[in-house]
């Protein structure tokens, strides 16, 4: 039985404060959704940065769950650098609704640097799993 | 001269993947817009007509990326693809190309 | 003996956003994957750590298993604390089958230089429950030859 699978989501940002629907569906041979982790190309694009998620339309997070608590920098290690759900949530081709909203200000003040590393792609990886 | 169909069945059955459904799917592209998103979760999309598509062509998914090239001009490989298709056009198009798969849906 | 070893892959990047595909076979007396970690060997001397130069997606046992997709980063020239724990992974391996998938470059353009990226591989020769670790087992041990972590075989 295969016991345990990274599904990768990849989602487009094109400009700074943009605000993005996503779907996917997991992969449907693994039972368990475990855990999930957030990767931005940059570092400064982490702050403000903020995702709401629903697997099979139940809400997970909200749409202004900071990515900062879903993401993590380089001194973990990579089994620790996921967000471990503590209770079951069902996999096994499950549906992935979620929004990824920018953290750069739509606008910006004057004296404030001009965002940079646009466009980017963010990535979510979800831990799957069939094992409890 | 492949069949694409008796091919993709018996690949399929070797890595033990059963097909709940295979099907004809069309990407049709047009002039001011050149990224499409297809997603194909828990699908697979094998792309059949390669040697028709601009050069430069790319597209981009969970498990396979290719670049269309001279290469694919004569080629009759089928170039597999699953998860978030992305696929990207060059500039300055002045035909806008049909991308053709079969879809097999797990 | 050894039961753990650690197999690994290296990819080399020429050019930005490169995309490199992996058709490599595994050896035969490889059993089982327990772990599996990706890292910049060398090439790129970044100023600051970079979280992503590229992303990895793989599938085992002759595309009947896609275990692994991660991202790649590369820590800072001078830091020295990056962290090499093994990330979970557990698939059962088919005598001598095919490794695939890709890699693909997606460094910013002015950090960019030629490069090359680990894939290291933690395997057992041994099949799953043919080696015991229960302490108070009266005949003696081998000795798991980890640098890492200690494995739990069973």
């Amino acid at each position: 039985m295969k016991k345990h699978k990274f599904q990768q989501i990849r989602i487009t940002v094109n400009s700074p404060g943009e605000s993005l629907r996503l779907t996917a569906q997991t992969d449907k041979q693994y039972a368990r959704l475990r855990g999930i982790y957030v990767s931005l190309p940059q570092e400064s694009l982490i702050a403000g940065t903020m995702l709401g998620l629903k697997v099979n339309n139940q809400e997970v997070f909200e749409d202004l769950h900071e990515v900062k608590l879903l993401t993590s920098g380089n001194q973990v290690a990579p089994n620790q650098k996921f967000f471990l759900f503590e209770e079951q949530l069902d996999a096994g081709g499950s549906a992935i609704e979620g929004r990824l909203t920018d953290g750069a200000a739509l606008e910006t003040v004057p004296g404030d640097l001009a965002p940079e590393g646009y466009p980017y792609e963010a990535k979510i990886y979800l831990w799957l799993s069939n094992e409890n | 001269m492949l069949e694409a169909i008796t091919y993709i069945k018996e690949q399929l059955a070797q890595r033990e993947i059963p097909i709940a459904l295979h099907r004809f799917k069309k990407v049709v592209t047009r002039s001011g817009q050149n990224r499409y998103d297809v997603p194909a979760y828990n699908e697979l999309l094998f792309l059949t007509n390669a040697p028709e598509l601009p050069l430069r062509t790319k597209i981009i998914s969970d498990t396979n990326i290719i670049e269309i090239g001279p290469e694919h001009a004569y080629s009759e490989s089928l170039e597999e693809f699953s998860g978030l298709v992305a696929i990207v056009l060059p500039n300055n198009l002045t035909v806008y190309p049909v991308l053709e798969f079969i879809q097999i849906i797990l | 003996m050894a039961f753990i070893s650690y197999h690994i892959l290296w990819l080399k990047v020429d050019s930005s956003g490169q995309t490199i595909h992996v058709n490599h076979k595994m050896p035969a007396y490889l059993k089982r994957c327990t772990g599996f970690i990706v890292k910049h060997t060398k090439g790129l001397k970044p100023n600051a750590y970079l979280p992503e130069i590229g992303w990895l997606n793989l599938q085992f046992n002759n595309l009947k298993e896609n275990a692994i997709a991660a991202v790649v980063s590369c820590p800072a020239a001078l830091e020295v604390n990056d962290r090499y724990d093994f990330q979970t992974l557990d698939v059962q391996l088919q005598p001598g089958t095919l490794l695939c998938g890709i890699y693909t470059d997606t460094t910013p353009i002015s950090s960019f230089s030629p490069y090359r990226i680990s894939v290291y591989l933690r395997c057992s020769s041994l099949e799953k429950d043919t080696y015991n670790t229960n302490p108070n087992a009266n005949k003696e041990q081998p000795y798991a030859d980890s640098f890492y972590q200690e494995d739990k075989l069973c």
